[in-house]
C-alpha cells in the first residue's frame, strides 16, 4: 500500500503495513462415494473423476480406497471411493473401516462433509438397506439411482420424488456409463455441500425404529428398505421377468455341477492362454526397444562404470519390469470384463467346492491363476477375497505358483538337459508347473492347519444379473492397475536392480589385484592382446582386443565383487544342493527378478551377457563347466536341483514388498520369504539326492 | 432350533402347512420357498448373510439345491455354502405358490 487514502468518515488514515494474510487456503471438500458390489460404483467413480483416481490404503488399515477429485463450483471435491459394502456391520473388517472413514474416526482422513450413495435401480429394496445406514450415521447423502437405463428397460419406473422424500436426501437417475444424469448429480450435491448437516430433515421412522431392535438388528431396517422399494417402484413388466430368466438360464449352465465346471475350464484356460499369446506380442517390442536402448546407450557412453550402470543398471532394471506389464494389463482387462459381465462371481461359486477341500475360498482361484503372470498384481487382486485368514493364506501361498520371470529358467534349464530330448524337456517344464500348484496347494493345506486355523470361510455371494461388460470401464481398470504396479513393484525392483549392479561391481578388479583371483594363463593371454593392441594401426582393431581382454577379465570381475564374494561364502549352504559359487551368485543376483539368472550365470561362465540370447551357446557353455577335480558342474542332479529351487524359492523381493503393503505388516513377508526358501532348499536337496542316486 | 426331518410342505400342494415345522433351507429343492424364521448362531459368518439380506422375515427362494446353492432373497441371487444355509430356518408364510412371490422380487 502507498500513499494515504479516506477512510469512510472522509479522514485521512496513514497507510499502515498489515500483515497480509495468505488467501485462505482452500479446505478440500471431501466426499465419501458408498454402494453395494456391483451397484457399479467404480464406473460411476471413474465417471466422475476421469481418470485420475489413485488406490491408497487407510492408515493403519489393509483395507484399500480410491482417490479420486473432480470441480464442482470452482471447489476441487476429493472423493473418496469406499470398498463395496451390503451394510456397516461391525463383523466385517471393510464395512468398520468404511463406517469408521463416514463418521471421521480414522486418523490422517477428515470426516466427509457427505456422501453419494450409489443405489442399483433394478434392485432398490436390496440397495435402501445400505442407503439407510448412511443416513443414520447423519452424513448429509444424495442417492444416485445408478443403471436407471437397465431399470426403464425392465420396465420399472421409480418415483424418484417420493423416495427422495422418504429417504430424506436428493435422488438422482444415473447412469454411470453414459454420464446420463450426472450434471444434476452435480447439482445436487453442491446443495448438499452448501446446507449442511443441519439442513437434514429427521431421520425416517422406519430407520429410527432399529435402534431400539435387538433380536435381529438388520429385520426392521430390511422391513423399511422394502417398503420404500415398493412403494417407489411403480409398474414391474414382462421385460423384467425375460431379463430375470435369462440369468437364469445361463445359471443353470455355468452353475451345473458338470458343465458349469466345463465352462469354467474353458473360460479360465481362455484366459491363461491368451496372457501368454496377446500380451506376449507387446512384451516382445518392450524387450526389443530395451535391449536397443541398453546397445545406443552402450555405444555412446564411454566403457566404464556409467556406461555399465546405465545399461545394466538402469535400462536393464527399468525394461525387466515393463516387459511384465502387457501381461498385468492384459490380465486385469480381461478380468474386469469377466467381472462386469456377471461371470466372475459365478467362477468363485464354482470354485468354491474344490478349492474349499484345500481350505481355501472360491474366491482366491482367480488371484491365483493370475500368479501365473506375475505374484504380484496376484497379491494385489486377493483383495476380493473377504475373510483376512483365508486372504492371508493365499498371499503367502500365490509366490510358489510359476510366474513369467520364471520361464527363463526353465528354458535355460531344459535346453541344457534335454536339449536333444524334447518331449522329456516339455514333461520336465510341465512338471515344474505342477509342482509350483502341488506346493501352494500343499502349503495352503499346512498353513490352514497350523498358524492360521480354520476351513474357509463359508462362501456368500451375491450372484449379479448378466449384462454386457463395459471396455471403457475395463481399459481404465487395466490402467489404473498397470500404473499401480509400475509406481509400487516398478521402483522396488528398479531399486533392487541398481544395488545388485552395486553388489557385482564393486570393489573393482584392479591390475594390483589381478593375482588373487585372475589365473597366471589368462594374465599372460591379456598381456599378448595388450601386446597386440599396441602395434595394431587402426582404432578399430585396438578396441576390438580391448573388448576381448574386457570379456576375459569380466568373469573375474564378478568374482572379486561383492557378490563373488558372497555366492563363495554361502558355499557351504548350497553345495549340498550341489550348487557352486558361480551358480550361487546367479541365485543371489535374481533377487530383483529371477530371469536375471540367466544373464548372470552367462557373465559368470565367461560368454558374456550377449550370448545368454542364444540358448545353444549358452547351454554348450553350461554343459562344458568342470569343478576343480574334472567333473562336470551342471550334472543332471544339479540342473534339477537348481529347476527345482526356483520354482519353489522366493527369488522375488518385490513380492516381499507388495506382501508388506497388503498385511501391513513385515512378519508376513518375513515369513514367506522364510518359509519358501526352507522348503525350496529341501526340496532341491532330495532332487538332488535323488537323481544322484537314479544316474 | 434343531433342524427337522419335516419336508417344507408336509400337508401336500394347496393344504395350509402346520407354521411350527421349520426346515433348514440346505434342505429344499429347486422352486420352493419360505420365510425365514430364524438363524442359529452369530458367527461373523452368519451376520455375512444376514447383512446381505438373508435375514429374519425374509421370503427366500431356492433357485439350485446342492452346495453350494443359489436362493434369491428380496430379487437378489446368492450363492451360499450348505454348511451356512444348514444355519438357516424357514417356514412356509401362505399358499402362494412360490415362483409367483419370486416374479414380484
Amino acid at each position: 500500500m502507498s500513499g494515504t487514502r479516506a477512510d469512510e468518515s472522509g479522514r485521512h488514515v496513514s497507510p499502515v503495513s498489515l500483515p497480509v494474510l495468505p488467501a485462505r487456503a482452500a479446505v478440500p471438500v471431501t466426499v465419501a462415494l458408498a454402494g453395494n458390489p456391483n451397484a457399479g460404483k467404480t464406473t460411476l467413480f471413474n465417471q466422475l473423476t476421469g481418470m485420475r483416481g489413485k488406490t491408497a490404503n487407510f492408515a493403519g488399515t489393509t483395507t484399500s480406497v480410491r482417490l479420486g477429485s473432480f470441480p464442482l463450483n470452482g471447489k476441487s471435491i476429493q472423493l473418496l471411493d469406499l470398498p463395496g459394502l451390503y451394510g456397516m456391520s461391525e463383523h466385517k473388517t471393510e464395512e468398520r473401516t468404511a463406517r469408521d472413514a463416514l463418521l471421521g474416526k480414522l486418523s490422517g482422513r477428515p470426516r466427509p462433509q457427505a456422501a453419494i450413495v450409489v443405489v442399483d435401480a433394478t434392485n432398490l429394496a436390496r440397495n435402501l438397506y445400505l442407503a439407510g445406514q448412511v443416513r443414520e450415521l447423519g452424513v448429509p447423502m444424495v442417492i444416485a439411482l445408478n443403471m436407471i437405463d437397465l431399470a426403464e428397460a425392465d420396465g420399472l419406473e421409480i418415483d424418484t420424488d417420493s423416495l427422495a422424500v422418504e429417504l430424506g436426501a436428493p435422488v438422482v437417475a444415473v447412469n454411470s456409463r453414459s454420464g446420463q444424469g450426472f450434471d444434476l448429480l452435480k447439482r445436487e450435491l453442491a446443495y448438499v455441500l452448501d446446507s449442511g448437516p443441519e439442513a437434514m430433515p429427521a431421520l425416517p421412522e422406519g430407520i429410527a425404529a432399529c435402534g431400539t431392535c435387538t433380536t435381529c438388528p438388520h429385520e426392521a431396517r430390511y422391513d423399511w428398505a422394502e417398503e420404500v422399494g415398493a412403494r417407489a417402484v411403480r409398474t414391474a413388466t414382462g421385460a423384467r421377468l425375460m431379463s430375470l430368466r435369462l440369468t437364469e438360464a445361463i445359471d443353470r449352465w455355468l452353475t451345473h455341477p458338470f458343465h458349469g465346471v466345463a465352462g469354467f475350464v474353458l473360460i479360465m484356460a481362455a484366459v491363461f492362454i491368451s496372457i501368454f499369446t496377446v500380451a506376449q506380442v507387446p512384451m516382445a517390442w518392450i524387450e526389443a526397444g530395451f535391449g536397443f536402448a541398453g546397445d545406443v546407450f552402450g555405444a555412446i557412453l564411454p566403457p566404464g562404470d556409467l556406461n555399465s550402470f546405465v545399461v545394466n543398471g538402469l535400462i536393464g532394471g527399468i525394461g525387466g519390469v515393463l516387459v511384465f506389464l502387457p501381461q498385468i494389463c492384459f490380465l486385469f482387462f480381461l478380468i474386469t470384463l469377466l467381472e462386469d459381465s456377471g461371470y466372475l462371481a459365478r467362477a468363485a461359486f464354482v470354485a468354491d467346492r474344490p478349492m474349499s477341500r484345500v481350505g481355501l475360498p472360491g474366491r482366491a482361484f482367480v488371484p491365483m491363476l493370475s500368479a501365473h503372470a506375475c505374484a504380484i498384481p496376484a497379491i494385489m487382486s486377493t483383495r476380493v477375497i473377504e475373510n483376512w485368514r483365508d486372504r492371508l493364506v493365499s498371499i503367502l501361498v500365490i509366490p510358489l505358483l510359476t510366474c513369467t520371470a520364471r520361464l527363463p529358467v526353465y528354458v535355460m534349464i531344459t535346453a541344457l538337459l534335454f536339449a536333444d530330448r524334447p518331449v522329456v524337456g516339455g514333461l520336465v517344464f510341465t512338471g515344474a508347473y505342477l509342482l509350483g500348484m502341488a506346493a501352494a496347494i500343499g502349503m495352503a493345506f499346512v498353513f490352514k492347519s497350523t498358524i492360521l486355523p480354520g476351513a474357509s470361510s463359508p462362501l456368500v455371494i451375491e450372484l449379479p444379473r448378466y449384462r454386457l461388460p463395459s471396455m471403457r470401464n475395463a481399459l481404465l481398470t487395466a490402467y489404473d492397475r498397470g500404473r499401480a504396479f509400475v509406481t509400487r513393484a516398478g521402483t522396488v525392483i528398479l531399486g533392487i536392480s541398481v544395488v545388485l549392479w552395486v553388489l557385482a561391481t564393486y570393489p573393482k578388479l584392479e591390475e594390483s589385484a589381478w593375482s588373487t583371483v585372475v589365473p597366471a594363463e589368462t594374465i599372460a593371454q591379456v598381456a599378448g592382446l595388450r601386446t597386440a593392441a599396441a602395434s595394431v594401426a587402426s582404432e578399430a582393431e585396438a578396441e576390438a582386443l580391448e573388448a576381448e581382454v574386457g570379456a576375459l577379465l569380466s568373469p573375474y570381475e564378478l568374482e572379486y565383487s561383492v557378490a563373488g564374494r558372497v555366492g563363495k561364502a554361502v558355499a557351504p549352504v548350497f553345495s549340498p544342493l550341489g550348487f557352486d559359487w558361480k551358480i550361487n551368485v546367479g541365485v543371489i543376483s535374481s533377487f530383483a527378478a529371477r530371469e536375471v539368472i540367466v544373464a548372470t550365470l552367462a557373465i559368470v561362465y565367461g560368454i558374456g551377457e550377449d550370448a545368454a540370447e542364444d540358448e545353444e551357446t549358452l547351454s554348450a557353455t553350461l554343459a562344458a563347466q568342470r569343478h576343480a577335480d574334472g567333473s562336470p558342474v551342471f550334472t543332471t542332479a544339479t540342473a534339477m536341483a537348481l529347476l527345482v529351487f526356483f520354482v519353489l524359492a522366493m527369488q522375488c523381493l518385490p513380492t516381499n514388498v507388495v506382501t508388506r503393503r497388503e498385511t501391513g505388516s513385515w512378519k508376513w513377508p518375513a515369513l514367506q520369504f522364510g518359509y519358501m526358501t526352507v522348503l525350496a532348499w529341501m526340496a532341491a536337496f532330495v532332487t538332488y539326492r535323488v537323481v544322484s542316486l537314479l544316474a | 432350533m434343531p433342524p427337522l426331518q419335516a419336508p417344507i410342505h408336509p400337508a401336500g400342494p394347496g393344504q395350509v402347512p402346520d407354521p411350527a415345522r421349520s426346515v433348514s433351507a440346505n434342505r429344499l429343492s429347486a422352486g420352493e420357498c419360505g420365510l425365514i424364521c430364524d438363524i442359529d448362531g452369530d458367527h461373523e459368518d452368519i451376520e455375512r448373510l444376514k447383512t446381505m439380506g438373508v435375514c429374519l422375515g425374509r421370503r427366500l427362494h431356492v433357485i439350485k439345491a446342492g452346495d453350494p446353492m443359489i436362493v434369491s432373497v428380496m430379487g437378489t441371487r446368492l450363492g451360499i455354502a450348505g454348511r451356512l444355509a444348514g444355519h438357516v430356518f424357514l417356514r412356509p408364510d401362505d399358499g402362494v405358490p412360490c415362483h409367483e412371490r419370486h416374479q414380484g422380487g
